[in-house]
């Protein structure tokens, strides 16, 4: 018993210490924009501001408009992210509970698109999106997040581990199956779907590279950009303003992570017991 | 439901195959440029107030730019200048937008997808961008549009030599200089003092700076608490030192790249690299050298490195960080030896210009490329950015003379740029990111010991020559 309680205690202390390492960058992060200039250029560790204050927060919403790049990335992340839950779903549906002919052929090929890095496409894509007039709007920054191979591959393994009995018996019952999609596999998915919506939130939030090749309206500037307009290679770097900007960039993730993170615990737990 | 899925895939198939064979096809040729109107009611020589607009209705100009943080702010700030001054009597509306800081980049990925309607009418791009962007259909080079000597507010003239040398690539005055600096050698006057040197007369030459890092280097045992010098040597710090040797130097062949297509180095086999080598070897030497640059500005202004050299544009940010902590200053590029006479390049950036089909536009382009380079616009833009004015009228005008007198650390870099050959320029190697690359990671082994002085050199010379015959045997024509 003892021996249990110490077992425990070490591995606590070990995955808190783990914890603690995560986030003290983040931690730091969030303390920097609360500093002066002065404060953040000492030579000495100096982890804490002397007093909060919001100039650097005020600084970083003069020189960018941030507010309209959050709006834009949450247009751009929640859309993009509800269409790639919607269509690795479906497309996995029929990769997991049909039969096909070269079906198994048709899924290599759809993984074997990963093995393709986004920058050799990039122009390609580019000229598609251009030609089909969609630079400068929502969805041709959204395009080429649509679909993603890694998440179709997540929902079919899910998929697999469901009860072939109840698709049959529904079946049997009469359901049809986008039906049986709708109202009993979809509900059923909570863990992958929250796992899958999290990441591609989180990805694309963070997207530099093609939203700014795609746009060349300042109004249509997403979040990383706006970071980016606050770093000057001549002017040097504007530590405060940056980490402020930076915080108020984090919010939006930290709020998904926070709303799905029962889901996904307990998708994780769903998974652990067979039968 | 079988067929039906069949159905959907094969056409999406064929959809997906289409769009592949008309990408393939897809000519990458812009639309003919349209050859401006002659309009001589908008000439600027006693022309009517009420007739200079260009058109019923304003012009509007796109200008796409790299410029970040408070620089922004100054550039937006020239820009809302014009459009209430020049820009309303003419009929002309810009609107600035941020492109990432690497404009070039994004217009050769629209020339590539052969996307010409979205590329801007005015763009500001470094000058490495400059021999792809003159190849595209739509540029028109500020040359040509001298030549026809229309709406000429900027003088051909008042641009300074150094700067217009900077933008010409085959004769052709390419773009309008805008946001210019130069290479200097930022010093400690405190620290210099307290090292018993003189903080009025810093190192002129690689030599002394050698001597002086040894006596400004602390030391708490075996770690250096101040170094002496921090600088990573990378392209753009060796094309000034080995551009500067002698009367000047090329670096390349076909004048640098500004002739020509530049096919190879040229600092190997006439010895300017090795000369640069010898002298560097001995900054290696003193133990006080830091040559990798993590947060330079900052580190200098925290006392941490007494030397560091980098562009004149830091100066504004440095006067920022430092305020009235200590005393410093700045000196001109110390020479390889002290019989150079060939001064430092131009850094920085030019505005260009394209013809997108609307003769009007372009006239409002022109009329903007220019006011950017005119006096206010360069005496507003580059005293809130601490870039170097590129209009030689300027430094007659009062208030430069009075904003010269009271930022003391821009002298020396105006000083340096005017006395600078206009022939020594960055040059226009094509291949600019990996001769960067090859030159950071060359020098770098050599500071730290882990490359000789020989096998830097040829490694550098080889590497760089690769990379260019790479370039060659698939680019020209």
């Amino acid at each position: 018993m003892k021996k249990k309680t110490v077992q425990s205690i070490l591995y606590q202390s070990f995955c808190l210490l783990i914890g603690l390492m995560t986030i003290a960058p983040i931690l730091y992060a969030v303390s920097l924009s609360f500093m002066e200039q002065r404060e953040i250029l000492t030579k000495g560790i100096h982890l804490l501001p002397d007093k909060i204050q919001w100039k650097n927060y005020k600084e970083a919403l003069r020189l960018t408009h941030l507010v309209r790049y959050m709006l834009n990335s949450l247009i751009l992340a929640g859309g993009s992210s509800v269409i790639r839950v919607a269509v690795a779903g479906l497309a996995a549906f029929s990769f997991a509970f049909f039969d096909f002919k070269g079906k198994n052929v048709l899924f290599m090929l759809c993984m074997s698109t990963m093995m393709i890095p986004g920058d050799v496409v990039l122009i390609t894509n580019y000229k598609t999106v251009a030609d089909l007039g969609l630079t400068d709007t929502y969805f041709g920054m959204m395009s080429m997040f649509l679909v993603s191979v890694m998440n179709i591959f997540m929902f079919r393994q899910y998929y697999l581990t469901f009860s072939m009995e109840i698709y049959e018996a529904s079946k049997v019952d009469g359901c049809g199956n986008f039906i049986f999609f709708i109202k009993i596999l979809f509900p059923l998915s909570k863990p992958v779907t929250a796992t899958v919506f999290i990441s591609s939130f989180v990805s694309t939030w963070n997207t530099y590279l093609w939203p700014m090749i795609v746009t060349n309206k300042d109004t249509m500037r997403t979040v990383q950009v706006g970071v980016t307009m606050l770093n000057s290679r001549d002017g040097g770097t504007i530590y405060g303003p940056i980490m402020a900007a930076s915080v108020m960039v984090l919010v939006p993730t930290v709020i998904i992570f926070i709303l799905f993170q029962k889901q996904i615990a307990g998708g994780m737990m769903a998974g652990s017991v067979k039968g | 439901m079988k067929k039906t899925l069949s159905f959907v895939m094969a056409a999406g198939l064929i959809l997906s195959l289409g769009a592949c064979g008309q990408g393939a096809s897809t000519k990458t040729k812009a639309p003919t440029a349209a050859v401006p109107e002659p309009t001589t009611a908008a000439q600027t020589t006693g022309t009517p107030e009420e007739t200079k607009r260009i058109s019923d209705k304003d012009v509007e100009v796109s200008f796409w730019h790299h410029m970040e943080g408070t620089n922004a702010s100054a550039l937006e700030t020239a820009v809302n200048h014009f459009n209430e001054t020049t820009g309303k009597e003419y009929g002309i509306v810009v609107t600035p937008s941020f492109q990432g800081s690497n404009t070039a980049e994004k217009l050769n990925t629209l020339a590539q997808a052969g996307d010409w309607k979205n590329f801007p009418d005015v763009c500001q791009v470094a000058s490495a961008g400059i021999p792809a962007i003159s190849g595209y259909d739509l540029f028109v080079a500020p040359e040509d549009m001298y030549a026809k000597g229309e709406d000429i507010l900027l003088p051909r003239e008042s641009i300074i030599a150094n700067n217009a040398r900077t933008f010409t690539y085959k004769d052709k005055l390419c773009a309008i200089p805008f946001s210019n600096s130069t290479i200097l050698l930022y010093y400690n006057k405190e620290l210099f003092k307290a090292a018993g040197l003189d903080p009025e007369n810093p190192p002129k030459t690689i030599a002394e700076m050698a001597d002086a890092i040894t006596k400004l280097t602390a030391k708490d045992g075996n770690e250096v608490t101040t170094y002496g010098l921090n600088v990573q040597v990378k392209r753009y710090q060796l094309v000034n030192w080995v551009g500067g040797e002698g009367d000047f130097n090329f670096i390349g062949d076909n004048e640098g790249g500004r002739a020509g297509l530049m096919s190879k180095v040229t600092f190997g086999e006439d010895g300017s690299l090795m000369t640069y080598l010898n002298e560097w070897e001995k900054v290696i030497a003193t133990g006080g050298y830091k040559p990798v640059e993590d947060n330079i500005n900052e580190e200098f202004a925290m006392q941490l490195s007494a030397m560091a050299i980098m562009s004149s544009a830091r100066i504004a940010k440095l006067n920022d960080l430092i305020g009235d902590s200590f005393e410093w200053g700045t000196a001109p590029f110390p020479k390889v030896n002290a019989e150079d006479k060939g001064g430092t390049a131009v850094g920085g950036s030019g505005i260009v210009m394209f013809d997108k089909g609307n003769a009007d536009e372009l006239r409002a382009s022109w009329i903007f490329q220019q006011y950017l380079g005119g006096e206010d616009a360069q005496y507003d833009f580059c005293t809130a950015s601490g870039y170097i004015p590129m209009n030689k009228d300027l430094y007659e005008e009062e208030r430069m003379k009075t904003y010269l007198s009271e930022n003391t650390a821009m002298v020396a870099a105006v000083d340096q740029l005017m006395a600078s050959n206009p022939n020594v320029q960055e040059p226009f190697d094509i291949v600019t990111g990996d001769i960067n690359s090859i030159i950071d990671e060359e020098m770098l082994a050599f500071a730290q010991g882990t490359s000789d002085k020989q096998t830097t050199h040829d490694n550098i010379v080889n590497k760089c020559n690769e990379k260019l015959e790479a370039y060659v045997k698939v680019n020209a024509k």
